[in-house]
């Protein structure tokens, strides 16, 4: 709790005259209230939030080293823990250990940087002309070129680059402002591609890509579950022409981060980013279950505006989460997209077979090695007994050294260069480097034969260039004028 | 601007078109509520409003789709589109692009939508003359050219959005007696229970 005052603190915001609520967020009139009542609640609850905080670091470790081993031993555990919220203060850590984003961002050191630095994309104006717009009410992200403004467009234009298929599209501000609130622009981005390209769970790209497929998809599944559980409703629905696409396309495009109260957004990410999308689903099924004894009375218009319009008690996730997670939904949503597909192949096959395969895009294999393929169709099961082991694919385990076998190869292919063009000091970077990854993975558990095999073999053929370079060097300094006849 | 009491009210939907920051959602705010937001958030999916508006001795209920701006929400607009009584296609007078981008949007409705669509050009930000790069010359023949009834707005300054709305409301009366001058009027395209029933009361 004690974060969430500093926050106060540190960034009264351009407009200090008025306050802000304890997520950064300037107050209304009705929020006042609430955060009156959350004040009150005084030394016993805050006793049991430092007890929660404390079970949370000893789950988690220095830095999440204990995070894997720790999921792997109690994964009920973990998932009852979260569905009960992520501490606040541990949250932007928490996020990018279960969304896979951590991994990404170690085994690609530097590519953020160069997205943000050297890239242009024609993106630029698009993302430019939203930045105020995305979180205009919260204080990190209101001030013209402040610091919170200049992130998201740095994120945005990272991501546009990284995947030119997707772009920037309306909606993943959002999604990046909320995460720009809890950690670094580079770890945000490191989440977003996590997400979009499934690092752990069916990648969402889909979302954002010309036509929006994944969309739509969601909108049949959803609509037709609503018709499952509340057939009364989803009556309803049809006599009033209510379609889902109406009030529930932005619950899919931003994960609810838009226009919805922030404790509910951020205990839904929580869920989300552990279980994966059907999550979304089930919060919103909860909402209308929650007010389903009014909605099955409006008419169409009043029934819009109640399904944008929730009322408070509907969105308070202490409430809405537990009838969220009583709708049991997972196989109804595979058999529901194997439905959807069949559809989309009557009458032309061709668009939806791209749909199926939405990782061989061209962008993802752009930035290297670290496409992290997640499909599941078909995959053996020896081989997803692979993927999914502690040195899989789906780990930085087992993507650090692939990606490292890179600096092997490139320094083999340099062999053939002349002396002249070897850099000494990026050649005695990388001794050292390799040195401490030796180290590295001969310490981490699990240990990392394959890396430390990788950067044993960098080490020899780094070492060997060093040699070269140095003798070259001292060779050249002698032989000037012969070189220069 | 309130409903008259003892006359019919007509439901009409409404579907506004436009680039991203044309200030579509900014018009309708103004229209609705009064307001004017300096940092209007972005438009995801679409936005639905109501309000009614007297003209003469009857009334019309707008049904008003807002939607999003960005081209890669396009295949959302047609669910929004179809079926409407209105549209108003906005560009920014200050963004020579997006008034490129409103005469596709022209295009579309022509080439999808029905004849009797009331479609109203609006030069949005009208406020903003130092910038502009629309001349009112230009778009003014360009609507002439097709059919389109035009006008400069500013939902900043509240300039001429009541009176675009009103305008499409007269039309919409007009077009509809000429056409057929016994039956009651249906501008929405929803089944007909609901539209008397929504005549019937005075929410
Ligand atoms: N000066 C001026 N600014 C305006 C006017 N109308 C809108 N704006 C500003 O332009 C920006 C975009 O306005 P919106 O109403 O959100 O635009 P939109 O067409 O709904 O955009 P999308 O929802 O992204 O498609 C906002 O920051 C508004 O404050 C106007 O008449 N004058
Ligand atoms: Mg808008």
């Amino acid at each position: 709790m004690d974060k969430k005052k500093e926050v106060n603190d540190i960034e009264p915001g351009p407009d200090s005259s008025r306050s802000v609520d304890r997520f950064g967020f300037i107050k209304t009139e009705q929020s006042n209230s609430q955060e009156g009542v959350l004040k009150s609640r005084s030394t016993h609850e805050r006793g049991r939030e430092e007890r929660r905080i404390r079970k949370w670091r000893k789950m988690i470790g220095a830095g999440g080293s204990d995070w894997k081993q720790y999921c792997r031993r109690n994964p009920h555990v973990v998932k009852r823990r979260i569905r009960k919220g992520i501490p606040d203060c541990l949250r932007g850590l928490v996020w990018q250990l279960i969304s896979g984003s951590r991994d990404l961002l170690l085994m690609n050191p530097g590519v953020y940087e160069t997205l943000v630095i050297y890239e242009t994309s024609t993106s630029e104006l698009e993302i430019i002309r939203d930045i105020s717009r995305t979180f205009p009410s919260h204080v990190f992200f209101q001030q013209r070129h402040g610091p919170g403004q200049r992130s998201l467009y740095n994120v945005l234009k990272a991501y546009s680059v990284y995947d030119r298929d997707v772009g920037y599209v309306q909606g993943m501000g959002f999604i990046a402002g909320l995460l720009l609130l809890y950690m670094s622009e580079e770890d945000a981005f490191w989440l977003i591609v996590a997400l979009l390209k499934g690092a752990v769970h069916a990648p969402m790209e889909g979302l954002y890509q010309p036509g929006l497929p994944l969309v739509q998809q969601y909108l049949f599944q959803f609509e037709r579950l609503v018709r499952e559980h509340m057939p009364k409703l989803g009556e309803h629905f049809i006599e009033e022409m209510i379609n889902p696409s109406m009030y529930a396309s932005q619950w899919f495009i931003t994960v609810f981060s838009y226009s919805f109260p922030f404790p509910m957004t951020l205990r839904v990410w929580d869920v989300f980013l552990y279980e994966g999308i059907k999550v979304v689903f089930q919060v919103g099924l909860a909402l209308l279950r929650f007010c389903h004894d009014d909605l099955v009375k409006l008419p169409f218009e009043e029934l819009l505006h109640s399904l944008r319009n929730f009322p408070e008690d509907a969105t308070d996730p202490d409430k809405l989460l537990p009838i969220a997670f009583s709708f049991k939904v997972l196989s109804h949503l595979e058999e529901l997209e194997k439905e959807y597909r069949k559809r989309l192949e009557g009458p032309n096959a061709s668009s939806s077979s791209k749909r199926l395969q939405p990782l061989k895009s061209k962008s993802m294999r752009r930035v290297g090695s670290q496409v992290l393929s997640n499909s599941n169709v078909g995959m053996a099961t020896a081989f997803k007994a692979f993927v999914n082991s502690p040195v899989g694919p789906k780990t930085t385990h087992f993507w650090g050294p692939v990606a490292n076998w890179g600096f092997v190869l490139a320094g083999l292919v340099d062999l053939n260069k002349p002396p002249e063009m070897i850099s000494g000091n990026m050649t005695a970077a990388m001794c050292v480097y390799s040195g401490l990854f030796m180290r590295f993975a001969w310490m981490v558990q699990p240990r990392n034969y394959l890396l430390l095999a990788c950067h044993a073999s960098n080490e020899t053929v780094q070492l060997y260039h060093l040699s070269r370079c140095a003798k070259a060097q001292g060779y050249l300094d002698k032989k000037v004028p012969e070189a220069q006849q | 601007m309130a409903a008259n009491s003892g006359n019919k009210i007509r439901n009409a939907k409404l579907v506004l078109l436009g680039d991203v920051g044309a200030g579509k959602s900014s018009l309708v705010l103004r229209f609705v509520k009064g307001q004017f937001v300096e940092f209007q958030e972005s438009t995801i999916g679409a936005a639905f409003f109501s309000q009614t508006l007297a003209v003469n001795d009857e009334t019309v209920k707008f049904e008003i789709w807002d939607t999003a701006g960005q081209e890669r929400y396009h295949s959302l607009a047609p669910m929004y589109y179809r079926g409407a009584a209105a549209a108003i296609v906005v560009y920014d007078i200050s963004n020579q692009a997006s008034f490129t981008r409103a005469k596709k949007w022209v295009q579309e409705l022509q080439a999808q939508g029905n004849q009797n669509t009331v479609v109203a050009l609006a030069g949005n930000k009208a406020d903003l003359v130092e910038t502009r790069q629309v001349q009112i010359e230009e778009a003014k023949t360009y609507a002439q050219e097709n059919g389109l009834f035009f006008m400069e707005t500013s939902a900043k300054t509240a300039t001429n959005v009541n009176d675009i709305f009103y305008e499409i409301a007269k039309r919409l009366l007009q077009g509809q007696a000429a056409q057929n001058p016994q039956a009651g009027m249906i501008l929405s395209q929803r089944p007909n229970e609901r539209v008397v029933s929504a005549s019937s009361c005075c929410s």
